[in-house]
């Protein structure tokens, strides 16, 4: 994860550069490491699941289980969180869930670039979300969907405030989704990148560089649980996501 | 002839034991892997999100409320009064949420029916 350089700099693994260079009327549209690996990551899930399910063997093989097992796993948490009603939405959370884990686990690779570190990947992924359930609620309840911010069995004295912190709370549902898994990301990251930083540094510090094994250690394990948040990070929003869907589907509390 | 009815009895008996006994053992085993799952990377994990859920819900409310304060004082001139109401706000927000989070499991409200 150490690159050489005149100084151990753990935000350098975040910086983007542009491979192609194109600008389309001002705008800076260039194809930059970070496009380079969405690529990879969809050529990943692409490969998984392509070649997963054309062989439909009866005792399946390994790509063939893994494919299968990420099915039933995205199928159970939208079926438990959003109902029947949110399988519909089963395409686009399936996507979001392969995309944001492969994304995680491919950045967990040294000298790959971790795509959702990058808090305007993470940010568009919430409020397209966030769009969607707002688009899909109007079109299907109508009006009805603004009783999603007034609870019932409120004082009519306390409703305005309640109202109101309801809007917020709302409001905030973007930022929290996607503050959570780049700061998740991000952290992680420089964690392991510190960790390292500390490995060379002891070994260039005479007597002290007997000391040099137990960050290595430290980093080992912490790339053990980067794994499990890798994991978990991208569950967590796709069960977020199904049950911001679940309110456009079924509002009113 | 005559043991008919007994052994009929008997296993009667013993089939109703086995039963007894399958079904003592089965909730045995449910009893330790549910002690079990606490302690395993999933129960781990499963906490782990909870909080991560709880502080960014918590963190999220407040400082949304804080911008909308911030930016209607720009806009109307009255500061620093919005911002204080709205950081009061967003505080109560980010509570309401979390609290929210702990009293319902989140899960499809089926039981009720959807506004037409």
């Amino acid at each position: 994860m150490s690159e050489a350089g005149p100084a151990i700099d753990p935000i350098h693994q975040f910086h983007i550069n542009p491979i192609a260079p194109l600008h389309i009327f001002g705008i800076d549209a260039s194809f930059t490491n970070a496009s380079l690996f969405m690529v990879i990551v969809l050529l990943a899930v692409s490969f998984v699941m392509v070649l997963g399910t054309s062989g439909s063997h009866i005792v399946p093989n390994r790509l063939q289980t893994l494919a299968e097992m990420a099915y039933e796993f995205v199928a159970s948490t939208v079926r438990q969180t959003a109902g029947d009603a949110g399988m519909r939405f089963f395409p686009f959370v399936f996507s979001i869930f392969m995309f944001v884990l492969f994304a995680n686990i491919i950045g967990l690779i040294p000298y790959t670039f971790t795509v959702t570190s990058q808090i305007i990947v993470t940010f568009a992924f919430a409020a397209f979300i966030i769009g969607m359930v707002l688009v899909y609620g109007f079109y299907k309840n109508g009006m009805h969907f603004l009783n999603l911010f007034i609870p019932s069995g409120v004082s009519p004295i306390l409703l305005p405030f309640i109202v109101l912190i309801e809007v917020i709370s709302f409001a905030s549902r973007p930022i929290s989704l996607s503050v959570r898994l780049f700061a998740n990301m991000l952290a992680g990251h420089i964690t392991l990148k510190v960790f390292g930083g500390f490995v060379t540094l002891l070994l260039g510090a005479g007597v002290y560089s007997l000391l040099a094994p137990l960050p290595l250690i430290g980093i080992i394990l912490l790339t053990a649980f980067e794994l499990l948040v890798a994991f978990l990070q991208a569950y967590v929003f796709a069960i977020l996501t199904c049950v911001y869907l679940n309110d456009a589907i079924h509002p009113g509390h | 002839m005559r043991e008919g009815p007994d052994e009929a009895d008997e296993l009667k008996a013993r089939l109703a034991k086995l039963r007894g006994d399958l079904q003592s053992q089965r909730d045995g085993q449910k009893e330790v892997q549910r002690a079990e799952g606490d302690l395993t990377d999933k129960g781990l994990g499963q906490a782990m999100s909870l909080g991560f859920r709880v502080l960014s819900e918590f963190v999220a409310a407040t400082v949304v409320g804080a911008v909308i304060g911030w930016q209607l004082d720009l806009w109307i001139g009255t500061a620093p009064f919005l911002l204080i109401l709205f950081l009061g706000l967003g505080v109560a927000a980010g509570f309401w949420s979390v609290y929210r989070l702990a009293v319902t499991p989140p899960g499809p409200r089926d039981g009720e029916k959807p506004p037409q």
